[in-house]
């Protein structure tokens, strides 16, 4: 068998998003694969040598085919190109808006959405409906997940504006479930349960909602233990209580239980599945509660096609015909090409550099030489940094927040990662919080040099990051003439993660990292290559042990220059999402016998051909330690 | 008369229950005779002939391919037709609420009898839609004018009730308009007569129920031909919808894969004016198993586009078991069934322009488009200069 990576060459899509779903048929017709299918991410098979066909249909409806052969040799990949549907005419957005709808118990409330761009929006937290009008039709209502990307289309030659998930594993089960495309739908559902095998694995509450409506609606027997883990994990969700009343309709002895869920789903609001809401009618009919079936009723009549439930509105509890002549919402964000993002982008970056100038004040005044409070104005920034006795004693803990002095208050620092170097090659990294603070314990007496690191800008590490800072030039210098192993750089993170940067005698680099035992997850760093490229390194950890636990990976080709960075705790599923060149690279880079070691117990919680590859790239470059 | 097959037999198999309706005597402008919402409705609906020639499509079909099917042998069929079609007349009773109830039924009773049978119900005619309710109407719909829907059947609780029969596979399809008319909204509830009483209680079943057309959409059918989806539907049962899991295997057709295979078929034959959609409870469980190879519908070109009507086009197969297939020079590209195989693609040109070409081609469901790639003819290029 040999390991073909498949991938989606096209980018609609944000890189990993699942797009959708193909089958790879060989030769004698026979159907030898399912396997979901990746934007500009290749998917691993197991396959064996010959002539494919793999073809299939995108949750976009784009029908994609490609034939390829498949020989021993290592590293082959088969790549699928869509043929886009006939263009359609973009509809205009233009004097389109956007208003989020919050459910306070028998009301609903307006607020802002957030705009992430003049097309998508999320909903903001607590918020349950997506609204969108403008342009003389009927606004739609969207009942929507809090925290995913709505991506918004003017109205088209239909008259109705459209809404609907931004690509992603979530979006395309909804879509296949609602098509009922079933052999598609479990293809991505056997894909999403290889990594997230409880409801909260996946800190995706949307996905694991997908979950339960295709075991359900496939009888399978996980659908009982997964609708528990629902209730745990979402015990509001209106979806959640009609997937459990479902369930309990088909127990003998649940009748009361499901009539009390159908009671208790049909008060909590609109599900966000569109499927949900008719078996919520179907079930209050069967329950002989014709009232609150008639409440829910008229959201059908005014039924707009789609995955979620969505219908005209002029406000989610007013299902209607329209369109309706009020104005837009006081709250609505304008969408189209006058729209312009909520989110400060401007003046976050107008403070990173007012901050960047109140830190060069604290290090003239000596920062981190004694206990100190300063408090500094710079333009519309004012910064406080208090620095104390730590609870060990002969150190000290540090603080710094930062608020604008004019203007309602609002986050300016938010993610900025401050870097405190302490001596020579140690830098203490902290991360301002939703209120513009952050916080360093038990910093050694020194001159302290405080400064805003940056992430790299053209970057493939998308998860949230902490940018690392970079060695000092002088002591690289001097270790390039070392003929041992010299320590360049040592960082703490803010979670208490320490890494040891040294510089090998043959030019190589080694990162050592240590963190307290017992945390999960993988590590992640991407380091700067020449020539304007960039590296990705997985770093699992050796499992048991003492206080702490380590490992080592040697960063080939770092160009010691460029900005890099680190995200920790990634789950095994994040594995899964990288390419087989960063995976098989990172393998080969392990360069102790701990972080192999891990790497094959990590294997065994990744899809088969994934764990294939590192146990394969292992017993290649480390036959002794194979087992 | 509506039971036009019955092989009674002790072994599980398939039993149906086809319906067209298409005649609608009491509605239509000369049909109608109620005033108001009541009558505007029923002048709404008029006549059609697609759903009587779709209902007989699919009698035919499941008559002359899945009689002596492996997995679930045809062991009845219940066809209820509207006359109003040359093809219809005299074919099988009108679908009268009287009659469909009588022959629910009987088919109920039959698919009652084992819980490996395989409950197959088709209905073509009228629907009509109101919030969450979808009816069919049946041939008699608005007979009584103070109840136009006595006489139509509402395909959720018809749902319901038939999960309470032990036929473990159940198979629906709908093909109607799902079009809510203006006039049904001054209506609470549309009052039907029940066929079956639905229990509470739900058993899982794979019961897969595809209906023609989304929410809120239409429905459509060429006047003297079947419909577009019963054609699609046909076409999935015949083997597009069919997979081989072993070398040498079977092709067998799973529920899993109707109600995509429908859509990509409507796609296939052009801008589709519909989409179908695939509810109800379905794992995918095989229901049919093809005799031999599935024919797939192929369309095939060249590229560049201007070599096509010049290009002589074979499909061979490597070991000569199928028969060579030859299109001659034209300009349309080359739509044909071909059987699902392993081919070679050949492209010869008398005129020299281009050069002769090749490819390996996988025929194999749902379609296969391709264009062979061919390279103006180098020898032949230098010669003319």
């Amino acid at each position: 068998m040999t390991a073909l990576e498949i991938m989606y060459a096209e980018v609609p899509a944000p890189p990993g998003a699942v797009v959708g779903v193909i089958e790879v048929i060989d030769e004698q017709l026979v159907t030898v694969a399912e396997t979901i299918l990746r934007s500009q991410r290749g998917v691993l098979l197991d396959i064996a040598p010959g002539r494919y066909l793999a073809q299939g249909r995108l949750a976009s409806g784009e029908w994609v085919r490609t034939s390829f052969e498949v020989t021993a040799a290592p590293g082959q990949r088969a790549v699928l190109r869509g043929r886009p549907n006939a263009d359609e005419p973009e509809a205009s957005m233009v004097d389109g808006w956007a208003c989020a709808w919050r459910y306070i118990g028998r009301r609903w409330l307006p607020t802002r959405p957030d705009l992430v761009d003049p097309h998508t929006v999320v909903l903001p937290i607590r918020a349950s409906v997506l609204q969108v009008g403008g342009g003389d039709v009927a606004s739609l209502c969207v009942v929507a997940p809090v925290g995913l990307p709505l991506v918004l289309r003017g109205p088209g030659p239909s008259g109705t504006w459209g809404c609907s998930l931004g690509p992603g594993i979530e979006a395309s089960l909804l879509q296949y479930l609602h098509a009922g495309d079933v052999a598609a739908a479990r293809t991505v559902a056997r894909a999403a349960r290889e990594t997230v095998h409880a409801p909260g694995d996946s800190h995706n509450a949307m996905l694991d909602t997908a979950i339960g409506y295709h075991l359900l609606s496939t009888g399978q027997d996980e659908a009982g233990p997964w609708l528990e883990g629902l209730l745990w994990t979402q015990p509001d969700s209106v979806d959640v209580a009609v997937l459990n009343a479902c369930h309990l309709m088909r127990q003998r002895q649940g009748r009361s239980a499901a009539r009390e869920e159908l009671i208790r789903a049909s008060s909590g609001g609109l599900p966000v599945v569109a499927r949900g809401l008719s078996l919520l009618l179907a079930g209050l009919r069967s329950i002989g509660e014709p009232v609150h079936a008639q409440r829910l009723d008229r959201y059908l009549s005014w039924h707009v096609e789609g995955p979620l439930t969505a219908f005209t509105g002029r406000t989610p509890d007013e299902p209607g015909p329209g369109p309706w002549n009020d104005p837009r919402p006081p709250e609505a964000v304008r969408l189209g090409r006058r729209a312009a993002p909520t989110a400060p982008a401007t003046p976050a970056r107008a403070a990173r550099g007012l901050l960047s100038e109140a830190l060069d004040i604290l290090q003239a005044r000596g920062l981190g030489t004694t206990r100190q409070y300063e408090a500094i104005t710079v333009g519309d920034l004012s910064v406080e940094a208090t620095v104390i006795d730590s609870a060990t004693e002969g150190l000290f803990d540090f603080e710094m927040r930062g608020r604008p002095l004019t203007g309602p208050r609002r986050a300016l620092l938010t993610g900025t990662t401050l870097s405190v170097q302490t001596g020579p090659t140690t830098h203490w990294l902290a991360t301002f919080d939703q209120a513009d603070t952050c916080r360093l314990r038990g910093l050694p007496p020194a001159n302290w040099v405080a400064t805003i690191r940056d992430r790299p800008a053209q970057r493939r590490l998308t998860a949230r990051s902490i940018p690392l800072p970079r060695p000092v030039d002088n002591l690289v210098l001097a270790a390039a003439t070392n003929e041992d192993a010299t320590e360049v750089m040592r960082a703490i993170t803010p979670s208490g993660t320490l890494l040891v940067l040294t510089r090998q005698p043959a030019g190589r680099y080694l990162l050592e990292v240590s963190r307290p035992s017992g945390e999960d997850g993988v590590l992640a760093v991407e380091y700067g290559l020449g020539r304007g490229e960039s590296a990705l390194r997985l770093l699992p950890f050796p499992v048991g042990g003492t206080n702490r636990s380590s490992a080592v990976v040697r960063l080939d080709g770092i160009d010691i220059r460029r900005p890099w960075h680190i995200a920790e705790n990634l789950a095994a599923r994040f594995v899964a999402e990288c390419t087989v060149e960063d995976l098989t690279a990172s393998v080969r880079a392990a360069a102790s016998a701990g972080t192999r070691r891990a790497w094959r117990s990590l294997a065994a919680d990744l899809p088969s051909a994934y764990r294939q590859q590192v146990l394969s790239q292992l017993a290649e470059y480390h036959p002794d330690e194979s087992h | 008369m509506t039971t036009v097959y019955d092989k009674a037999a002790d072994r599980p198999g398939t039993h149906a229950l086809v319906i067209g309706a298409g005649h609608y005597p009491y509605c239509g402008p000369a049909g109608a005779t109620a005033s108001g919402d009541r009558g505007a409705l029923a002048r709404r609906f008029g006549p059609i002939t697609s759903p009587s020639l779709s209902a007989l499509a699919v009698a035919r079909w499941l008559l002359s391919a899945q009689c002596d099917d492996e997995i679930a042998p045809l062991r009845s069929v219940e066809l209820l037709v509207s006359p109003n079609t040359s093809a219809s007349a005299g074919a099988a009773d009108s679908p009268t609420h009287r009659a469909v109830s009588a022959a629910v039924q009987r088919w109920y009773q039959r698919c009652d009898a084992d819980e490996d049978n395989v409950a197959f119900f088709f209905f073509s005619g009228h629907g009509c839609a109101r919030g969450q309710q979808l009816l069919l109407l049946l041939d008699d719909f608005a007979e009584s004018p103070l109840a136009p829907f006595a006489n139509a059947v509402d395909v959720d609780p018809f749902i319901r009730g038939m999960n309470g029969c032990r036929a473990g596979t159940q198979c629906f399809f709908v093909d109607g308009c799902r079009q809510t008319p203006a006039e049904v909204l001054d209506f609470s509830r549309l009052e039907t007569a029940p066929l079956i009483q639905p229990p509470f209680e739900w058993t899982f079943r794979e019961a897969p129920l595809i209906y023609s057309t989304t929410p809120g959409s239409a429905a459509f059918g060429t006047e003297g031909e079947p419909t577009d989806f019963t054609t699609a539907l046909l076409a999935a049962l015949d083997g597009l919808a069919a997979r081989r899991r072993r070398p040498d295997g079977p092709w067998e057709v799973t529920t899993d894969r109707l109600t995509a295979t429908i859509n990509d078929f409507l796609l296939w034959r052009g801008t589709p004016r519909q989409k179908a959609v695939g509810t109800g409870e379905c794992a995918g469980r095989p229901i049919r198993r093809l005799a031999g190879d599935p024919r797939v519908p192929v369309r095939l070109g060249c590229d560049p586009r201007e070599a096509l009507p010049l290009a002589e086009l074979r499909l061979v197969h490597p070991r000569a078991v199928r028969p060579e297939l030859r299109r001659a020079p034209r300009a349309a590209p080359w739509e044909d069934r071909v059987l699902a195989d392993y081919y070679a693609m050949h492209a010869r040109f008398a005129c020299g322009r281009f050069a002769p070409a090749n490819a390996d081609l996988l025929i194999h469901p749902p379609h296969v488009e391709f264009d062979l790639p061919v390279h103006a003819d180098a020898v032949l290029g230098q010669a003319n200069r």
